[in-house]
């Protein structure tokens, strides 16, 4: 009792004291107490301050890394691996004493000594390869990456990120051609079954060999439910995956497997079986073949990668890359001018001005693969079920006075359902959906709509390039030919629960993009039903898309896949626009940068001076 | 003494156990995470095998008593997002925006002490008129517009700062101004007022009188006398600060738990949402746990009447 | 409790009036003269910015210049009345889709004010009724309603924002409500207080000891005291929500597009900084000046008052 009246007088001084500062102030206190107080709000200040000095210390290693020589920075990652074969490759990135020396104190002397030999055996291939990787890059993305397992990163910048550490069996190389990486050749023995060789004499950074266990294991993860991962039934019509020899394997599948070679190239990079056993403990190390090697993250601050010693691609020639993401554009774009940065992603269309004139400063272009569309759906609406009404929406929308105004130039308008230069997506020669308001309203009035119609339209709002901008520019377009649109822009991921949950009318998204096999099922396919699939259904479609799938014929597959996009086309199931210019810029610096369309920053040849 | 604040502590974990509650509900609110961690060219089978994996199929109730039960063990689960420790990943950002609130406040009190006394010495006069026009202004400012204009001019043009990132003294500069800008203005219009409120006192007005020199009225009445609100202020500041500065840490790319929250909200990220708001809601009842114990060795009154009813 | 009214403990003499000085007698008195003009000045001039934003506000309801979602691609990004290749139409510009910025601004008023009066409104209901309970009940109501304040104040208010936004979609009234529940702590607090200062007053006290009823007590005597601290803070409260409707529109969460509010207009022309400065740089002046004047205005009042 005594206690609850004297909190109580405690709790009401408090708020006397509160209502003081609003209303008056009219108290005082003696020395001795202003000493008191004065005291222990400095030490509360000074406090925080180490608190956060010493915090920062310790929780970054990434911070040093800047700072200090590379060998410290090689020395804390490695202390915090249990087993660290990792300094093989370290000692031959030009690093040498100081980091294996620190390693091993740290680990076992048998891995040490292995690693000294590999080492050996490493840093004369480098000398042999003749340029040793040099400078340092610092990239600057829109987003962190999501996150560190492989399998779970889907994002252009993620991939980036990942793709200079992990190897995949085929690639795509910069010019979007696929090209053998740990796969040195693939061939199919029947239809279900195709047998890869395997390239010989690669080692993970952790020492383990790359060899067709590899494989087996990678693909038994890739699909594991527990990894949670996205794209896991991409790998579903694989049965199982046979071990001839060390570097050759069978990968049986359930039926033919048209894509296989195409969807290897996505999201299927390969991992240490040992290391990625245990994820959690393999997060913190991430052993790769790639030509780089994880040094250090920090959630939203830096992603620090280093130069792993000679690798087939010829990469690297950087000794070490720091990824940092920088959500502002505006920030983005000025912390490349005042140099903190070298190279940066995703320059906002809008602001492009401010950097052309900038001496120095490079600015490069890609189209992006994805294609910016309306998609209506068939399952809330019955209007949208007509196809000349979603003709009409066609002819009604002004592509080109978007791009060219609201854009400011920065797109290229969609000629077909996928972007120019994805295979099997992209057909020459269709009939365009050029601007024409009065063929909009006739077609319209034969749908049964001389006076239009009204829906609600739905888009996000900072997703994509001027997306808000686009959106209204769009109503706008649909309104003089009579149809009334309600738009409502939604903050991104409950935009995503809404298409998903097929929610909406007509929403607005970038779709589409390579791979075509991939991306025509989840899309069109009503067998195969995507998530943000939006009803269409249409039996001839389904029934190309299925056979292109079992199609193992490069040739033959893209050609349905050509014959079903005429077809796409010609029925629009979507409201095409445009492809987005994904735009980079770079200090003098950076040397021979070349953007991909899959908005994957992909440096190959890229040096630094 | 000490058992009251044994009390207080008590009820600390009372709010701090309905502060999980209502984040949990909060979040259950803002829909289904999974649709934010499956690509949109994914397949309804993967996405429902993520669903399931992460028991979010489950009723909440039951979600919310595993999420109960792991959290007292110390494990707020694993990030959707990063894949790994939800409350490592928030204590890691902890440091950075400790730094940056710090580094406010302190210079939000280097600057609004002196201006703040010195308006209201001359009050009514071109200095007061100066700095309390200027205080209204850093109070009607939108931080967020600040910042990418300092952004703008700073580092676009004069590239004497760097506009983003942590690690060295520079990248702290502009966003710190960025953030003190408010509470340097909202404190000189405070000290100014009750500084000249204690000015006009009838114990400065006997220091007057007795000849004593108008600096050291100044320091040795005026200022202890106008200590209490202004230090209660600062608590306050400092406590707002911590969670404030969520739109400029983005701005600014400054890796501190603000931003860390705003992406994970974005990203539906839950473990981390939860892991998040407790950490700082940990820090809260901290700091009003800290003040009122202050409060009741400071206020004379308290102590005479908690003495009288014992 | 307490006397809150009581003189400071270090003063010598107890609320005695303040005696004049025997020194320096004019020059006090010229200081608090010119006090006097400055403390008028800022009401009027504070009064004055809000009263023109109201009016322009409620014309915008009636006529602007051009209807505030009219587009025309071929007028976008129009430079202010004074740079060239300026269309006198448009004095103050057009956006990207080219609607004219003058418009907007005008019509953006509307949202701004009503987000800050009628948020304040909400939050100052909810926390005068609680604190008012807390204050004058005491015993249990006021230990669940100083946890509950608790509890909201550990709560980030931007989180609560975003999801209850999430949850109950987008639209100016939600965005009220959620920043009305955000701010109710304050003024339960300050309610609670003076509640509590009043209530040991000892013609309360006397009028309680003669049967007076709590409704009554609460409506003659209690309310009126509480009213003139209430109105201070309100004030400022209004300014701060304004701003914080802007930080929510430029966080995206805000308001629909279909409303046009200044922070949604400064979400927007951040991105076009480069392109057209006016774009980014009108919305956030008018933001500055709106929240500037109703400061003063609050400052001017609360300086009258004292």
């Amino acid at each position: 009792m005594k206690d609850k009246s004297r909190q109580k007088k405690l709790v009401e001084a408090q708020t006397s004291a509160e209502v003081n500062l609003f209303v008056d102030a009219r108290k005082g206190l003696n020395r001795r107490e202003f000493v008191r107080l004065s005291a222990l709000l400095g030490a509360g200040v000074m406090g925080s301050l180490g608190l956060a000095a010493c915090g920062d210390a310790t929780a970054t290693p990434a911070a040093s890394a800047t700072t200090a020589a590379p060998a410290a920075t090689t020395a804390a990652a490695s202390a915090t691996t249990a087993a660290s074969a990792a300094s093989a490759t370290t000692a031959a990135s030009a690093t040498t004493a100081a980091a294996s020396a620190t390693t091993a104190a740290g680990t076992a002397a048998a891995t040490t000594a292995a690693s000294a030999t590999t080492a050996a055996a490493a840093a004369a291939t480098t000398a042999a390869a003749g340029k040793a990787p040099s400078g340092t890059l610092t990239i600057a993305q829109g987003v962190d990456i999501e996150s560190l397992d492989p399998y779970v990163t889907t994002s252009g910048a993620s991939k980036g990120i990942m793709w200079t550490i992990f190897d995949r069996l085929v690639i795509k190389d910069i010019d979007f051609q696929i090209q053998p990486g740990l796969a040195t050749s693939w061939k199919t023995l029947n239809p279900t079954t195709w047998e890869l060789k395997l390239r010989q004499g690669v080692k993970f950074h952790n020492g383990e060999p790359f060899d067709a266990n590899s494989v087996k294991f990678s693909f038994a993860r890739f699909v594991d439910p527990a990894i949670k991962n996205g794209y896991a039934s991409n790998l579903k019509p694989v049965t199982s995956v046979d071990i001839v020899d060390d570097y050759t394997v069978h990968v049986k599948t359930s039926a033919p497997f048209g894509d296989f070679i195409e969807t290897l190239t996505g999201y299927v990079e390969m991992l240490p079986p040992k290391a990625a056993a245990n994820t959690a403990e393999f997060l913190k190390t991430l052993p790769g073949t790639g030509p780089y090697k994880f040094v250090s993250w920090n959630a939203n601050d830096k992603f620090v990668v280093e130069a792993a010693g000679p690798h087939w691609s010829g990469e690297p020639r950087i000794k070490q890359i720091t990824f940092r993401p920088i959500p502002d554009g505006t920030a983005r774009i000025n912390e490349l001018k005042s140099g903190g940065v070298d190279l940066i992603t995703n320059v906002p269309a809008l602001q492009v001005k401010s950097i052309s004139n900038e001496p120095g400063i490079a600015l490069s272009r890609a189209v992006n693969s994805g294609s910016i569309v309306l998609i209506p759906s068939f399952l809330n609406t019955e209007v949208f079920k007509k196809k000349e009404v979603r003709q009409a929406m066609n002819y009604a929308i002004d592509k080109e006075a978007l791009i060219k105004v609201v854009l400011q130039g920065e797109a290229v308008p969609l000629e077909s359902p996928y972007a120019k230069g994805i295979a099997g997506g992209y057909v020459q020669g269709l009939p365009p959906y050029k601007y024409d308001p009065e063929k909009a309203k006739s077609l319209l009035a034969a749908a049964g709509y001389p006076n239009g119609f009204k829906f609600s339209f739905k888009a996000p709002n900072g997703r994509y390039l001027q997306d808000k901008q686009i959106a209204e520019a769009i109503v706008g377009q649909l309104a003089k030919v009579g149809i009334t649109a309600e738009l409502e822009t939604i903050e991104w991921s409950t935009y995503v629960q809404g298409i998903i949950g097929r929610k909406y009318e007509l929403f607005f998204l970038s779709q589409g993009g390579a791979p075509v096999s991939v991306n025509a099922q989840t899309n069109w396919s009503s067998k195969v039903k995507g998530i943000a699939w939006q009803g269409y259904t249409n039996p001839q479609v389904d029934e190309l898309i299925e056979k292109a799938g079992q199609t193992v014929d490069d040739k033959e597959r893209n050609a349905l896949y050509e014959q079903m996009n005429k077809l796409v086309w010609e029925d629009c199931p979507w409201i095409f626009l445009y492809n987005q210019q994904d735009i980079y810029a770079a200090r003098p610096k950076v040397k021979n940068f070349k953007p991909t369309t899959a908005a994957v920053v992909q440096l190959d040849k890229t040096e630094v001076a | 003494m000490g058992k009251l604040i044994l009390q207080r502590l008590w009820q600390s974990l009372l709010v701090l156990l309905a502060v999980s509650i209502l984040s949990f509900l909060l979040i259950f609110l803002t829909g289904d995470p999974v649709a934010s961690l499956v690509p949109l060219n994914a397949r309804q089978e993967d996405f429902d095998n993520i669903r399931k994996q992460y028991g979010l199929d489950q009723p909440i109730f039951v979600q919310y008593f595993s999420f109960i039960f792991k959290a007292l063990q110390g494990d707020m689960g694993e990030s959707f997002r990063y894949r790994s420790d939800a409350l490592g990943l928030v204590l890691g950002r902890l440091p950075n925006t400790f730094l940056l609130a710090a580094v406010s406040l302190l210079l939000s009190i280097i600057i609004s002490l002196p201006v703040g006394i010195m308006a209201a010495r001359t009050k009514g006069r071109w200095f007061d008129l100066i700095a309390s026009f200027f205080a209204l202004i850093a109070i009607s400012i939108p931080s967020f517009w600040l910042g990418v204009i300092l952004i703008i001019i700073f580092a676009g043009t004069l590239r004497w700062l760097p506009a983003s990132g942590s690690g060295s003294w520079q990248q702290l500069i502009l966003p710190s101004i960025t953030i003190s800008a408010f509470s340097v203005g909202f404190l000189i219009r405070l000290i100014r007022r009750s500084v000249a409120d204690t000015l006009q006192k009838q114990f400065v007005v006997t220091a007057r009188s007795k000849g004593l020199t108008e600096r050291t009225i100044a320091w040795r009445h005026v200022l202890r006398n106008s200590a209490i609100p202004i230090v209660t202020v600062l608590g306050l500041q400092f406590g707002s600060l911590l969670g404030g500065s969520v739109v400029v840490e983005t701005v600014f790319a400054w890796p501190g738990v603000g931003w860390l929250m705003i992406q994970s909200i974005e990203a539906r990220d839950l473990p981390v949402i939860r892991a998040a708001v407790l950490i700082l809601a940990v820090f809260i009842v901290l700091i009003n746990l800290v003040v009122d114990i202050i409060y009741s060795m400071l206020d004379p009154r308290i102590k005479l009447n908690s003495e009288a009813n014992s | 409790m307490t006397n809150q009214t009581s003189p400071n403990l270090a003063a010598p003499l107890p609320a005695a009036p303040l005696l004049p000085a025997p020194a320096g007698d004019i020059a006090a008195k010229k200081r608090r003269g010119r006090w006097r003009l400055f403390r008028n000045r800022s009401t009027f001039i504070g009064g004055l910015i809000v009263v023109l934003i109201v009016v322009v506000a409620l014309v915008s309801l009636v006529w602007t210049p051009h209807p505030y979602e009219e587009q025309d691609l071929s007028l976008s990004l129009l430079p202010p009345f004074w740079m060239d290749g300026a269309n006198s139409a448009y004095p103050l510009g057009t956006d990207l889709n080219g609607r004219d910025l003058l418009s907007r601004l005008m019509v953006g008023a509307q949202a701004s004010l009503f987000v800050g009066v009628a948020s304040v409104l909400v939050g100052g209901l909810i926390g005068m009724t609680l604190g008012l309970l807390a204050g004058f009940f005491g015993g249990w109501w006021e230990v669940l309603i100083m946890r509950l304040v608790d509890i909201q104040l550990s709560l980030p208010g931007v989180l609560l924002a975003i999801a209850v936004l999430a949850a109950i979609g987008k639209g100016l009234l939600n965005v009220v409500v959620v920043l009305g529940f955000v701010s109710w702590v304050q003024y339960a607090r300050i309610v609670r207080g003076s509640t509590l200062a009043v209530k040991s007053q000892e013609y309360v006290l006397g009028a309680k000891a003669v049967g007076a009823k709590n409704t009554r007590l609460i409506m003659r005597h209690i309310l009126p005291n509480i009213l003139p601290p209430m109105l201070v803070v309100a004030t400022i409260n209004v300014s701060s929500n304004i701003l914080s409707e802007a930080a929510l529109s430029y966080l995206g969460v805000g308001v629909n597009i279909s409303t046009v509010t200044w922070g949604g207009m400064l979400n927007e022309g951040k991105t076009l900084f480069d392109v057209s400065w006016w774009n980014a740089v009108w919305p956030g002046l008018a933001i500055l000046i709106v929240v500037f004047g109703i400061n003063l205005l609050g400052d001017g009042l609360s300086e009258d008052k004292s």
